[in-house]
Order: structure tokens, then C-alpha cells, then sequence
């Protein structure tokens, strides 16, 4: 019997050591930040706690995992803060009920300085994982979403804002939301926002009758492939509660079966990417098995990939789409959330230009400042009930907006960029900039002198911290987008300049190119 | 820093056995000190030096006593030196835990004295309650004619050793004085304490954090169904129990695995047919305290009159509910134990109680409801809302018998809540026991007790991953 403890104590020691060993690296660095604070030990002691709760522990994910594991066995309908549904989908334990009267009122605000310059408005209403009855919620559950949904909705309507509740028809019955939702994320699937868009497009018939959107290939479910990966989606709500508890989801996306050639920006990340739907909008990195993908250095999880963002990468400031080849030669800026990425992938095969603007993350232009410069013909809000709690998402500039289209010519420069051996090599546009100013770049006319590219980015760089501050595409496929407005940050330092790289970053090998008449004008 | 904590488990534990198993033995106490103060410095470092302050004194006052105690002609400068010790000890732990609670209490009844009374904004040191009983009971114990420890080091251990510093149990240095000296550490009792160890950490990560969830989003509603109020109250019940005897657990098991052997502090109360079997079952090293340094001296129950009887259940009670917490929910908790406590000595029902089963029934029934009453005054930030709450339980102020929230947690928390009463009895322990006779199965049995205890240590780990609510209620003690 004593052996039986005394392996008990071996197997603890073990434990112990374990923990402590391949936690050690982590400790130390935390207690050498502590020590830097000069706080003594209070200060050490904070820093190691802080360490110890926000950074990856050993084996964190799996811990996570056995939590969830005890939390389904011991009969337990709510772990952290996420309830099993009646269907056995996961949600909120808590959504409130919320008065959106001030957000309605922003949204008017907008509609009506739209309108102002004669910019059609349409709010649509995104769903929500939960169906219109609240079948789905348990007993002790709170979900008040549909009902802040419905009173927005009423709001809006009754100032007479055009809207698009894409609910009914998604969302009717827990057996629709289990067809259209994802089990351990609180997103659409494919399928989901594949309706949503069907149904945003035949909307948008109203606002260009001259257009021919309704019978479009691309709006018809068998012209659309739809593809599934088996048990590799650990949804948001899933990576909160664990594998062990919420189980993992199919990763379900849909690529056209027609044509497409089609671009798109990512002008935080530098990135753009052109060629199919799939080659332009689709990451491949979530088609693989998580152990195969290399996410920043470290093996892929299910728990640091999330396969929702499969379409466009995730959520950014702005993602600009472009398709030359798309049958209705419209531009829409589009104010989102995350229910956007497929939705906005899939409305960018039907209209030529969409502007993505994301309001939770700050851009250099205000939201009103970005619509004015970009002169859509349409804006569309897209938000789903979760958003009417975000302030961000309500906030849009109309009271700051400064711009008098009035611009000063500052220089006018030709500029050959030569052939490097570098993926990354650029050019520096030698003009002094001002903190806090909007510029225009115009481009005349890019001439390939050696290689190939589809395009080729511009950006606000500085050298001295190595940091891309904005960047922007000129796309060699819509050649009348020859405009670049940006507004450089109050604290800009000296060493941050315009610069021009030959090509698409990361492909700037051997390309070589000449930019004829770029003028650069600073807005007043 | 707690026992239940990330940095105790993967930093300082580890530090702590590689540096006492590495060490000659001569040196261990100076390291188990030198880690006590590091752990005890670890959540306020300011708080070491009033403790070592605390230690200097009481260290000082018992080399003083000894001198003296021997002495016919002396005696009184003894009693002076004892009478200087309880005074500083106890100013001190009024200055910094009740002088504020009594000033406001002072300016409730006499507004005009507002200004005049001063007030505090010390912060609270962690465990003082714990370790100033403690330490006091050493220069007690001197004066009563215990041999005094010369060596300060020896007497810092005593007062300031990390695994009972912050919440007990209080120790008495009578206890620990041969181990202090000499104690011989096997394989076998290190694995004992760490068993002892892994089963609090269970307990309280498991159970009374758990069951912690639904009592404060209970007590944060402000208004609830009968049910609700009764769910809310047993797992307060079940949470402060876990929670104390977990860390009491652990504060055995490691003691043990330095080789020291603290007294049990728990044993079962939830068990008891009287409030008087409650508190011989319930913290018991406070309840001794109070019984050595009080009652006894006080003449206990070998007095006269029933009036002076009485009177002393009154002061150890009402000391009882004063030393938890300055509040008046607190002094209510500690004069009503006293109340129900002097019934049932005057009327002997411990003794009458243990008549026949059904007896014993009623007893424990009733045992339980003064408890869990006593744990709604406890757990209420005043008199008032345990008030209101007492009135739900009972549906005495109009509120529903059910909700959807009773109902709710009652669903998500029954195998949890089944869980902490059945190992509230000692029924694990009697079968355990029975077992253990039978070759080969008792050992099966063992082996997969130890093997499950373990498992559940990583699913306590996952919690604690998890970033699990995970405060000690004794801590502010």
C-alpha cells in the first residue's frame, strides 16, 4: 500500500519538475522584466503572475482540452462563459438587452450626409447563432441579440434608412442555424453567408435597376463548389471551452466552378494577392492539417488557427477587392464585421470594386474621410447583432471630417525603379512629409522595363523603426484606379517617406520598372 | 502567493524541496525560513517586516518571561511582561484590522465626533490573524512553563513557516518544537504529505471553487426564488468548507513533507448531531485556541454558577466572531454560536441527542440549518441582506418558490454539488478502511484512489490554466 503512494509522490515530483522545467525559460523572463521595472519585488511578483496567466504555459491547449473534458463529464451546461445550446450548439451564456437608439442615430447620421452627396445607403442586418424563437436558449441562458437586433432594425426603418434583415431564412428554426452556423464558432458557415449574399444581391437589384444582378451565374448555388474539411475547425467558442468539451467543427468553403481573375489588398499587411477567386481570396493555410502549418515559427493548433478567416485572412482595416472581369461595374464600400469575409468574397465576383472597411481597427482616414475620397455607389453596413455594443463601430468622423478637396501640387517626379535581387526592394520618393496631413499620390503610368508583375505597391515607410505605416496597390488590371490617399500620423517621424517598390513585396525579384508622371499633392 | 497558483507550483515549491533536500540538515530550518518570508513577501513585500517585527517582539517578550517566570519575587513583572505581550499583539491587530470598523461604528451612533476619531488606511497583512494567535500562544505557553526557544531563527520558522502562515491551522509551538530540532523525513511520509497535498489542491480547486461560481452569482442577484436562495447557501456551504479544508490539507501535506506533523483542522463537521460536535469538528486548532486561552483561564465550565457559565461561553463566542472579521455580521455569526452552544450545554443535548436514530437525525438536520444559517450571516456584507436572505430561504418575503436560474444551476451543478457531499462524510475514509483489510483488492483500491486523485490534480492544473476565480475566503483573515 505504502508503494502505491509512494509512486503517487514520484509521478507529483515528476510533475512538478516537468511544469517547472519547461516553464523555466518563461519564468525567467519574467522575473528579468520584473527586475527591469525596478519595483522590487512587488514589481517581479506582478510580472510573473501576469506571465503566468496571459502567456502559453506548457501545454496550454492541452490543459484547455482536459478542462473541457471534466466540464462535459461532470454534466456542466456553461464553461467559461459559453452555454451548450439545447441543440447542442455552443453560444453566449449572457447577451443583455441593450436601448440602440444612440446607434441608430449614427446610423443616420450617416445615411443622411450620404445622401448629402448622393450616395445610396443600405444597412443590412447580419444574422445571429440563434433562432428567431430562442428555442435554442437553456433554461438560466440570457440572449437578448434578436431582440437588440429587431429594436435596431425598428429604429432605423422608422427614419427611413433602406435595410436588409438577412435573418429570416437563416436563422427560423435551431435546425436552419445548425444548417447555416458552425457548432463551436459563433460565425456563418460558407453556406450561411452564401445565402446572405444571394440575398444582399438580389437586394442591391433595387438600388441599380439598370443592372442586370438577380439572374447572374454567380448567384446560383450549383455554380459554386462546395468544399469540406473534416474535423479541423476549433471555433471561438470551442478554444474558450476546449476541444475536450465543444468538439471540432467540418471548415466548409465555396469556390466558384465559373471564371474569375480578380485582386485583393490588404494595405496593412502589405499584402495583395491576384489571380482566381480561390488564388486571390482563399488562404491556403487552413486547408491543410493544423500540424502542418507554420504559424509564426511555431506547429500549428487548433488553437492558434482559426480556420473561419479561410476568406480574405481575417479581419483588417480595409481589404480592398477588385475584378475587372465582374459583370456589374459598380464600386461599394462596405462597413463590416468578421460575418463579412465570406460574404464580401463572394459579392466581389458580381461588382467590379468593394471597399472593406472594418471600424473596430483605426485606418489614417476617418470612415467618412475614406467614402468621400473614394466616391462609391453604394454604401452598405453589415453588422450583426454583437456590433451594437462595439462604439467603434458607430463612430465614423462625420463630426471631424476636414477635408475641402483642395490639394497642393507638391512634386511631380519620374522615378525608375532598377532590377534587384531582393523580394522586397523599393524605392524612396525624396519628399519631406508633414505629421498629421492627408496626401494625395497620383500615378500616371507604370511602364515594366524588365520582368513581370501584376502590380505594384506603394508605401508610407518608416526606415528608422522598419515599419510599413500604410501602402496602397496600383493594380495593373484596373488601370483608371491611379489614386492614393493617405493621412500620415500626428507623431511621424523624420525618417518616414513614400517609397515604391518594383512590384508586389515579396515578388520584387528582377523587376524592374519606370513610374511616369506621379504627382504627389497634399490635401487642404 | 497561493498554494493553488501557477508560480507556487512550476516556481517556488520546486525551488523550495531542491534547496531542503540539497542542504545539509543544519541549514534547512535557515532555508525554510529564508523561503517562508520570500513567500510570504511574494504578495505584499512591505507586510515581511511587520511580521518579522511581530516575531522580534514575541521572540523578546518569551526570553523575558523565562527570566523572570522562576522567580516568586518576579512574579508580577511576569505577569506585567504576559500582559505587555497580549496587549501588543492584540493593539496591533486592532490598529490594523477593527480600528476602522469601530470608528464607524462610533460615527454611525455619534456624528459629532466625526474629525476627532482617527482613522486608518493601512492595508490589511495577509494572515495576521493567523500568525499573531500564533505567535502569542508561544509567549503564552512560556509563561505557563514551556521552555523558551533562544534561537530566533527557530522561533521565526515557527511563526512565519510557509505552508500555515496565511490560513492555518495555528500551531502550537508545543507541536512542532522536537520537529523544529529534529525530524527524520522517509519516502514514505513525504509521500504521505504529498498525497495530503494533492487531495487539498483537489478540493479546493475543484469543489470549492466551483461551487464559489454559484454562491457569488447568487449573493449578486437581488432578488432570487426560494430555490435559488437554498442552492445558493448549500454551496456556500460546501465552497467555505473546501476552500478551508483544501488549503488546511495542504498546509498538512507540505508541513509533512519537511517533515513536520501539524494537527488535524477538519474532521467532517458537516457530520455533527450538535452545534458542540460542529465546533470539535470545525477549525479546530482555533477552537482549542480559544478553549486554552480563554475559556480555561476564565474557569471554563468548571464554574459555580450557571451565570458565570454562561458568561464565559459569551466571551470566547463573541471573541470567536470578532476574530473572523470586523463586522457586525460577523460578531452576530460568533454570539449566536455562543447562544446555541449554552442551550444545548445547559440542556446537555449533545448527550441526549445520541439517544436512538431518530434523535440523531433530527439532531444533524438541525445542526445543518444552524450552520448554514450561521454561513449566511458569514458570507452577507451586512445584517440586513442576510436578513432578506434568510427571508427567501424561507419564503417569507413573497419571492417565487422557483426560477429559471434555480433551476438552471441546480441542473449545471448537481453532479458538482452530489460530489461535495458525499465527500463531506467520511464515507471514502470507512470504505477505505474496510477495504484495506482485503490482500490484494485493498490495494488495488488504494492504488486507484491515488491514481484518480492524481488525474483530477491535472484537471485542477487545467482549471488553474483556465484562469479559474480562485480566491481563499480564510485569506482575509
Amino acid at each position: 500500500m505504502k508503494r502505491s503512494t509512494s509512486i503517487m509522490a514520484l509521478v507529483f515530483i515528476l510533475l512538478v519538475c516537468l511544469l517547472s522545467v519547461k516553464n523555466g525559460p518563461m519564468t525567467i523572463n519574467a522575473i528579468r522584466e520584473g527586475c527591469a521595472k525596478e519595483e522590487g519585488l512587488a514589481g517581479i511578483a506582478s510580472t510573473v503572475r501576469d506571465a503566468y496567466l496571459k502567456s502559453d504555459v506548457y501545454k496550454k491547449n492541452e490543459f484547455i482540452d482536459i478542462n473541457g473534458l471534466y466540464a462535459r463529464m461532470t454534466g456542466r451546461g456553461v464553461v467559461n462563459h459559453i452555454a451548450r445550446m439545447t441543440n447542442g450548439m455552443l453560444g453566449a451564456e449572457s447577451v443583455t438587452a441593450v436601448d440602440p437608439t444612440k446607434q441608430a442615430v449614427a446610423v443616420h447620421a450617416l445615411s443622411q450626409w450620404l445622401s448629402a452627396q448622393e450616395i445610396p445607403f443600405l444597412y443590412v442586418q447580419m444574422p445571429y447563432k440563434c433562432d428567431l424563437q430562442n428555442k435554442m436558449i437553456p433554461i438560466g441562458v440570457t440572449n437578448a441579440s434578436n431582440k437588440n437586433a429587431d429594436m435596431l432594425l425598428q429604429q432605423i426603418e422608422a427614419l427611413g434608412i433602406s435595410t436588409l434583415d438577412l435573418r429570416p431564412g437563416l436563422t427560423d428554426t435551431p435546425e436552419l442555424v445548425e444548417q447555416y452556423f458552425y457548432v463551436t464558432d459563433h460565425h456563418w458557415n460558407a453556406l450561411g453567408a452564401f445565402m446572405g449574399y444571394q440575398a444582399t444581391a438580389k437586394k442591391l437589384q433595387d438600388f441599380f435597376p439598370d443592372q442586370e444582378i438577380v439572374s447572374l451565374e454567380a448567384l446560383q448555388l450549383d455554380a459554386w463548389e462546395v468544399h469540406t474539411l473534416e474535423n479541423q475547425f476549433l471555433g471561438s467558442e470551442g478554444r474558450r471551452v476546449g476541444k475536450g468539451y465543444a468538439g471540432l467543427d467540418d471548415l466548409i468553403w465555396m469556390t466558384p466552378q465559373f471564371e474569375t481573375q480578380m485582386s485583393c489588398s490588404v494595405p496593412k499587411s502589405r499584402f495583395w494577392q491576384s489571380g482566381s477567386f480561390s488564388e486571390a481570396l482563399i488562404r491556403d493555410m487552413y486547408l491543410q492539417d493544423v500540424a502542418d502549418v507554420d504559424v509564426g515559427g511555431k506547429q500549428g493548433t487548433h488553437y492558434n488557427l482559426n480556420h473561419y478567416c479561410v476568406y480574405i485572412g481575417g479581419d483588417y482595416p480595409l481589404v480592398q477587392h477588385r475584378n475587372p472581369m465582374a459583370p456589374v461595374d459598380k464600386k461599394l464600400v462596405i462597413l463590416k464585421d468578421s460575418f463579412s469575409l465570406p460574404y464580401q468574397a463572394f459579392l466581389s465576383t458580381i461588382f467590379t470594386e468593394i471597399d472593406v472597411l472594418d471600424p473596430r481597427y483605426g485606418m489614417s482616414l476617418s470612415v467618412a474621410e475614406y467614402i468621400h475620397l473614394a466616391d462609391p455607389d453604394l454604401v452598405i453596413m453589415a453588422f450583426n447583432p454583437g456590433m451594437i455594443t462595439e462604439k467603434k463601430a458607430f463612430s465614423y468622423g462625420l463630426e471631424t471630417m476636414e477635408i475641402r478637396d483642395e490639394e497642393i501640387l507638391l512634386a511631380e517626379v519620374c522615378l525608375e525603379i532598377g532590377a534587384r535581387n531582393h523580394s522586397y526592394s523599393f524605392t524612396t520618393v525624396e519628399q519631406p512629409l508633414e505629421p498629421g496631413a492627408l496626401y494625395h499620390i497620383s500615378v500616371g503610368n507604370i511602364r515594366m522595363n524588365l520582368g513581370e508583375s501584376d502590380g505594384v505597391c506603394f508605401a508610407l515607410y518608416d526606415s528608422a523603426t522598419k515599419k510599413v505605416l500604410d501602402s496602397w496597390f496600383y493594380d495593373f488590371a484596373c488601370s483608371d484606379e491611379k489614386d492614393w490617399y493617405f493621412r500620415t500620423p500626428e507623431t511621424l517621424s523624420e525618417t518616414a517617406n513614400v517609397i515604391i517598390y518594383s512590384g508586389i513585396p515579396g515578388a520584387c525579384e528582377g523587376v524592374g520598372l519606370t513610374v511616369e508622371d506621379l504627382q504627389i499633392y497634399i490635401m487642404q | 502567493m497561493l498554494f493553488t497558483s501557477l508560480e507556487f507550483l512550476c516556481m517556488f515549491l520546486p525551488v523550495t524541496l531542491a534547496g531542503y533536500f540539497l542542504l545539509d540538515s543544519k541549514f534547512r530550518n535557515y532555508w525554510l525560513l529564508a523561503c517562508s518570508l520570500f513567500f510570504y513577501a511574494w504578495g505584499e513585500p512591505s507586510f515581511v517586516i511587520f511580521m518579522v517585527a511581530s516575531i522580534v517582539f514575541n521572540y523578546v517578550m518569551a526570553i523575558l518571561i523565562s527570566l523572570v517566570r522562576k522567580k516568586d519575587s518576579l512574579k508580577w513583572l511576569c505577569k506585567l511582561f504576559l500582559f505587555v505581550t497580549v496587549a501588543g499583539n492584540l493593539s496591533v491587530l486592532f490598529v490594523y484590522k477593527y480600528m476602522n470598523f469601530v470608528t464607524a461604528t462610533l460615527l454611525s451612533m455619534f456624528p459629532n465626533l466625526q474629525g476627532h476619531i482617527p482613522q486608518t488606511s493601512f492595508l490589511l497583512p495577509i494572515g495576521i490573524s493567523f500568525f499573531t494567535f500564533q505567535a502569542m500562544s508561544y509567549v503564552i505557553d512560556v509563561y505557563r512553563g514551556v521552555p523558551v526557544q533562544k534561537n530566533p531563527f527557530y522561533i521565526g520558522l515557527y511563526v512565519s513557516f510557509f505552508p500555515q502562515l496565511i490560513a492555518g491551522p495555528i500551531v502550537r509551538y508545543t507541536t512542532v518544537e522536537e520537529q523544529i530540532k529534529h525530524r527524520e523525513i522517509t519516502f514514505d511520509s513525504f509521500s504521505q504529505g504529498v498525497k495530503r497535498f494533492v487531495i487539498g489542491f483537489n478540493k479546493k480547486m475543484l469543489l470549492a471553487n466551483v461551487m464559489g461560481e454559484v454562491a457569488d452569482k447568487v449573493w449578486a442577484q437581488s432578488e432570487f426564488s426560494v430555490l435559488t436562495a437554498w442552492i445558493g447557501i448549500i454551496c456556500y456551504t460546501l465552497q467555505i468548507f473546501y476552500d478551508f479544508s483544501g488549503y488546511s490539507d495542504m498546509a498538512i501535506g507540505l508541513g509533512k513533507i519537511f517533515g513536520f506533523d501539524f494537527l488535524e483542522n477538519f474532521d467532517y463537521p458537516y457530520c455533527s448531531r450538535s452545534v458542540t460536535e460542529f465546533w470539535r469538528r470545525w477549525h479546530i486548532s482555533l477552537g482549542t485556541w480559544f478553549r486554552d486561552y480563554v475559556y480555561f483561564p476564565l474557569g471554563g465550565s468548571r464554574v459555580e454558577s450557571k451565570v458565570r457559565l454562561i458568561f464565559n461561553l459569551f466571551v470566547v463566542w463573541l471573541l470567536t466572531g470578532i476574530w473572523h472579521g470586523a463586522n457586525w455580521t460577523f460578531i452576530l455569526w460568533g454570539v449566536l454560536y455562543g447562544v446555541l452552544i449554552t442551550v444545548e450545554k445547559l440542556l446537555n443535548l449533545p448527550k441526549r441527542i445520541e439517544t436512538n436514530l431518530q434523535t440523531k437525525i433530527l439532531g444533524h438536520i438541525c445542526t445543518m440549518l444552524a450552520v448554514m444559517l450561521g454561513w449566511v450571516l458569514f458570507r452577507s456584507d451586512n445584517i440586513g441582506i442576510a436578513g432578506s436572505y434568510i427571508a427567501t430561504m424561507f419564503g417569507w418575503n413573497g419571492r417565487p418558490l422557483i426560477d429559471e436560474f434555480g433551476l438552471f444551476h441546480l441542473k449545471d451543478y448537481s453532479i458538482i454539488i452530489l460530489a461535495g457531499v458525499v465527500c463531506g462524510t467520511p464515507a471514502f475514509k470507512l470504505l477505505g478502511k474496510k477495504v484495506e483489510a482485503i490482500p490484494v483488492l485493498g490495494d488495488i483500491m488504494l492504488t486507484a484512489g491515488n491514481l484518480f486523485q492524481l488525474l483530477l490534480m491535472l484537471v485542477s492544473i487545467s482549471a488553474l490554466v483556465m484562469n479559474a476565480h480562485n480566491p481563499f475566503i480564510y485569506f482575509n483573515f
